[in-house]
């Protein structure tokens, strides 16, 4: 991950994971598959950085993965987000906000 | 193209080099490349480009390696048991493990865990309740002191010794003098009684009781005292009341000892209140009064009371038995009365309750299929679950988890599901309880000396919930287990561990199944003929018409049964007031009521016939007193002759009339009406009485018995303390009840009526104790034939599911949506064919048990049986073509695709 952007935004890719968790609970494949085409294919994830940031988040408590099988189907570890990681995505839903707010004061660079 | 298709984790581990990390993680990036692959495929790409996209995914993997290991991510469901300690303790520490695990992994699966809980509290909770009543009946110990030495005293018949009747005083107190095995012996006669004077005037049950009573049984009375020796004799108008009537009638107070109040409208003094504990025999009995033999009871053939001892210390009961037989043998020797009698002891916790242990153990081994059943489903998926988990058995056995273990692990699962599963089942019953009660007949319900059932949660109930719970979840267990010992690891792993479906996998699908419409089989059997025979019992004739008949009881105070009416006027005044009611077609009075279990009987001479030589040939009927107007109310004809009518009054010629039976008994070729019989011996002073009319048989003693010889008298000639009131009207009965209710005040304001009900539910009672049965049993099958069929259901839906793949070739192949149905439905007759056959076999065995509870039903019905092999299987075939169906109209590369 990070690839195609500024090692700066690496570590805001877990809000991206956090609001993607928000309302429901998602596999590993599907956060990767989401954000990637979310962002219209500028933000991708491998194997060996979006398992590491899962893991990150849950040992945090922001998100809790969990097992889940059905009769008959593969077992799928399914993630979703913790009330602290609500809380943890709100602040930085406001940070992001206030960052470009002045960004957009100062550099004239647009809220998407 | 799926062959072409890595084995994922196979693959993965291959790319880590070496490199240790967790199984889950490896498990989560397998789901993930599957998930690349999938997807490549299905947007249309090659197996090559697929297999690109994967390595572009999996860049840098050993990365993963490093950060897994950094974060150490905390894992709930899936974390494994710790690696047991050594010796006795690590097996020990193994299994807690095991629990720990188990409960986590169920948490992770709950739609399964409810479904698994709710099938087992079913069939818990339904063993539970019906052992709680068989707890309360014949496990429970009498509430009373040392309760095993306490023994009923009866008089039998040498021909029927199973059937022992109430003695009468002169054989009681002969038993008194010559018994040595007793340490008190009481007797006692079962009354009602009109309480009034002190309050609202009520009807309450009691007895006249000797004072040995109290002390056999060995209770005290909370407040006062019970009878001296001397209150045995007549004239002592003293009183003993139960706990529930001081506090119902009397609050409670204090001071109640030494209050005067009036019973049937003498002046009793309030002498004593016993415990609540105090139950005797019944807890609708309130009042006990001395004993206080009268003249007809010094008759020898006068056999109007119960009576019971206790055992001395030492004494057995087989000796006591023995001591009672001589004593029997030596009267009859003695005694013209006594003569063909005998005398015996059955135990006090037999009385009353002991005939319905036959149903009650039927019952219960019918709930006990019931929850077999619901076992085999709780097996099927569990077994459904393992096949899906098989690659995580594999994973653990190739980490060096011996069978054993998971074994182990299994049944750690299959115990916890089985003690939420009774845990459940015991609020069920709990909750059920009540409900239970009021569908058990009265005589469970009022069983003597018993306290009111619907409290289930004692330790004996509590133990055998949980015992049972454990047991089953012991048997559910099984099957996985079973499952996992036919499964190869290695196979599986390289299978990928999805297709579980292994030969014996399905041989023991198909065996839990069989099993399952088998157990169903015998229960529904059971519930079928105890309906068939309950429908042929409704549809005897009884041969009154209950429709519109409401019924009153009233007390009509008379100290000596037999003797001449204290209330000369009663039939007069109920015709004067009942005639001003609107909306009455009928009215009348009888002493016993056809089919509510009351009877007397009366020995007679026939005039002109010598005494006969014989005891058992001397002729004799039932006995009732009734007002004129009671044979049309219950719509019985009279056949000869006429009914009673307001003439026939206290000093009128002596009239009676007969049934049928006793007509064709006494008169068989002659005429009966004008023939003259008297009451009791040749001896006898009674006066002659005519016979004026014959009246149609009735089934007096429930449709199920055989007609009697039935006499009737009128009530101005012959009286009797206890009269139920008949009206007939034209209209819904219980409509007219009010009024009746005020015309009954305005003869007697002193005397309560009690009991108001109708016809139809004195019917309805007749047949309950073998209504109840057939009632629980229908429950019982119908939650049977579901779990059956949501079993059958689920099996196929699986293995369906199992065979999707297989299904989708053969349907690319050109297979027909009716082929395929044929072939999935096909699988699925056998074991439940054989299923059916096992179930009849066992229907044929177990129903025998049911003998005794049917009627003109025999326990090999052919109708009823092959109705439920019919029913049975062709639910089961219904239950396996629906997922037939559906497996056979999906689109075969939607299923192939899936792969």
């Amino acid at each position: 991950m990070g690839d195609k952007l500024g090692p700066d935004v690496k570590g805001s890719a877990e809000i991206l994971v956090l609001a993607l968790v928000e309302d429901r609970a998602r596999h590993g494949y599907e956060i990767g598959k989401l954000i990637e085409e979310r962002s219209g294919g500028v933000l991708k994830f491998h194997i060996a950085s979006l398992y590491p940031m899962l893991y990150r988040l849950e040992k945090r408590g922001h998100i809790s993965g969990r097992w889940v099988e059905k009769a008959g189907q593969r077992r799928k570890r399914y993630y979703r987000i913790t009330a602290e990681g609500r809380r943890v995505l709100a602040s930085h839903r406001t940070r992001w906000e206030e960052f470009i707010h002045a960004l957009s004061r100062v550099a004239g660079i647009r809220h998407a | 193209m799926p062959d072409a298709t890595p084995h994922w984790s196979t693959f993965i581990r291959a790319r880590l080099r070496g490199a240790a990390l967790e199984e889950d993680v490896i498990d989560e990036v397998s789901e993930h490349v599957r998930e690349v692959y999938r997807t490549s495929i299905a947007s249309g790409q090659s197996h090559q480009e697929a297999m690109s996209a994967i390595e572009e995914e999996m860049k840098n993997l050993p990365a993963l390696t490093r950060a897994a290991a950094a974060t150490r991510r905390q894992r709930t469901a899936a974390r494994l048991p710790l690696p047991p300690p050594a010796g006795r303790r690590r097996l020990l520490a193994a299994f807690s493990g095991d629990i720990v695990y188990g409960v986590r992994g169920l948490a992770s699966r709950p739609g399964f865990t409810a479904v698994a809980v709710l099938t087992l509290a079913l069939g818990i909770g339904a063993n539970t309740a019906i052992f709680s009543v068989i707890n309360r009946l014949y496990l429970q110990p009498l509430p009373f002191p040392e309760p095993q030495r306490l023994v009923m005293t009866w008089e039998y018949q040498v021909e029927e010794p199973d059937n022992p009747f109430i003695v009468s005083q002169p054989n009681w107190e002969d038993w008194q003098r010559q018994s040595t095995s007793f340490e008190h012996m009481a007797i006692w006669e079962l009354l009602r009684f009109n309480l009034a004077g002190d309050a609202e005037p009520e009807q309450v049950s009691g007895m006249r009781v000797s004072h040995g009573l109290f002390p056999m049984l060995g209770l005290a009375p909370q407040l006062g005292r019970t009878f001296r020796p001397e209150e045995d004799a007549p004239g002592h108008q003293v009183v003993v009341i139960s706990d529930a009537l001081w506090r119902s009638r009397y609050g409670a107070r204090p001071d109640i000892v030494g209050q005067v109040t009036r019973l049937n409208g003498k002046p009793y003094e309030i002498i004593g209140v016993m415990p609540p504990e105090f139950i005797f025999e019944h807890r609708r009995n309130h009042v006990w009064v001395p004993i206080a033999f009268n003249a007809t009871d010094a008759d020898r053939g006068s056999h109007s009371f119960r009576a019971a001892a206790r055992l001395k210390r030492g004494v057995s009961f087989e000796i006591a038995r023995a001591e009672m037989q001589a004593i029997g043998s030596r009267l009859a020797a003695q005694h013209e009365a006594n003569s063909g009698e005998s005398a015996t002891i059955t135990r006090m916790s037999d009385l009353g309750v002991a005939y319905l242990k036959p149903t009650l153990y039927a019952l219960l081994g019918a709930v006990a299929l019931v929850l077999l059943i619901a076992c085999v489903n709780v097996a099927n998926l569990l077994l459904a679950q393992s096949a899906a988990r098989q690659r995580e058995f594999a994973i653990r056995a190739a980490l060096g988890a011996g069978r054993v273990r998971i074994a182990s692990q299994l049944l750690a699962e299959g115990l916890i599901l089985a003690i939420a599963g009774g845990a459940a089942g015991l609020a069920l019953a709990w909750a059920g309880a009540a409900m239970l009660d009021r569908a058990l007949p009265p005589s469970i319900q009022f069983a003597p000396y018993r306290a009111a059932g619907g409290a289930p949660l004692d330790p004996l109930v509590l133990t055998f919930t949980f015992a049972v719970a454990a047991l089953t979840g012991i048997l559910f267990s099984l099957a996985p287990i079973m499952g996992l010992a036919g499964s190869q690891p290695a196979l599986t792993m390289r299978a990928g561990g999805e297709r579980g479906g292994t030969a014996r996998f399905s041989g023991l699908r198909g065996l839990l199944v069989g099993v399952e419409v088998a157990l169903a089989v015998i229960v529904l059997a059971a519930a079928g003929l105890m309906i068939k025979s309950v429908g042929r019992l409704i549809a005897v004739d009884p041969g009154l018409d209950t429709r519109n008949v409401l019924l009153m009881d009233m007390a009509l105070p008379q100290e000596d049964f037999y003797g001449p009416a204290v209330r000369t006027t009663f039939c007069a005044d109920l015709e004067r007031e009942l005639s001003a009611v609107p909306g009455l077609v009928h009215h009348g009075a009888i002493s016993h009521l056809p089919l509510s279990g009351a009877s007397a009987g009366r020995a007679i001479v026939i005039e002109g016939r010598p005494a006969p030589a014989n005891r058992a040939d001397i002729p004799g009927a039932a006995y009732r007193v009734t007002c004129p107007g009671y044979f049309a109310t219950l719509g019985i004809p009279l056949v000869r002759g006429r009914d009673f009518t307001q003439a026939d009054a206290t000093d009128a010629p002596g009239v009676i009339i007969i049934n049928e039976k006793m007509a064709q008994d006494y008169w068989p070729n002659t005429d009966p009406i004008g023939r003259h019989i008297k009451l009791g011996d040749a001896d006898s002073p009674n006066p002659w009485l005519t016979v004026v009319g014959v009246a149609r048989d009735v089934r007096h003693f429930g449709l199920d018995s055989d007609v009697r010889r039935e006499m009737f008298r009128p009530y101005p000639q012959a009286a009797w303390p206890q009269i139920t009131i008949t009206v007939k009207s034209g209209v819904d009965p219980l409509a007219v009840a009010g009024p009746v209710r005020e015309a009954l005040r305005r003869i007697d304001r002193d005397q309560p009526v009690t009991r108001v009900r109708a016809m139809q539910e004195v019917l309805a009672e007749s047949i309950g104790s073998r209504r109840f049965p057939m009632l629980l049993l229908s429950v019982f099958s119908g939650v049977a034939l579901l779990l059956a069929v949501i079993g059958v259901y689920g099996v196929v839906s699986y293995v369906v599911s199992q065979r999707s793949r297989e299904i989708g070739i053969r349907m690319a192949l050109g297979a027909r949506t009716a082929q395929v149905v044929k072939m999935v439905v096909g699988r699925s007759v056998r074991p439940i064919g054989i299923g059916l056959v096992a179930g009849f076999a066992g229907a044929l065995l177990a129903s025998r048990l049911l003998d005794t509870l049917l009627y003109e039903v025999t326990p090999h019905d052919p109708l009823v049986l092959s109705t439920i092999v019919l029913l049975l299987g062709g639910s089961a075939v219904v239950a396996s073509f629906v997922p037939a169906r559906r497996a056979a109209t999906v689109d075969p590369l939607v299923v192939l695709k899936e792969e």
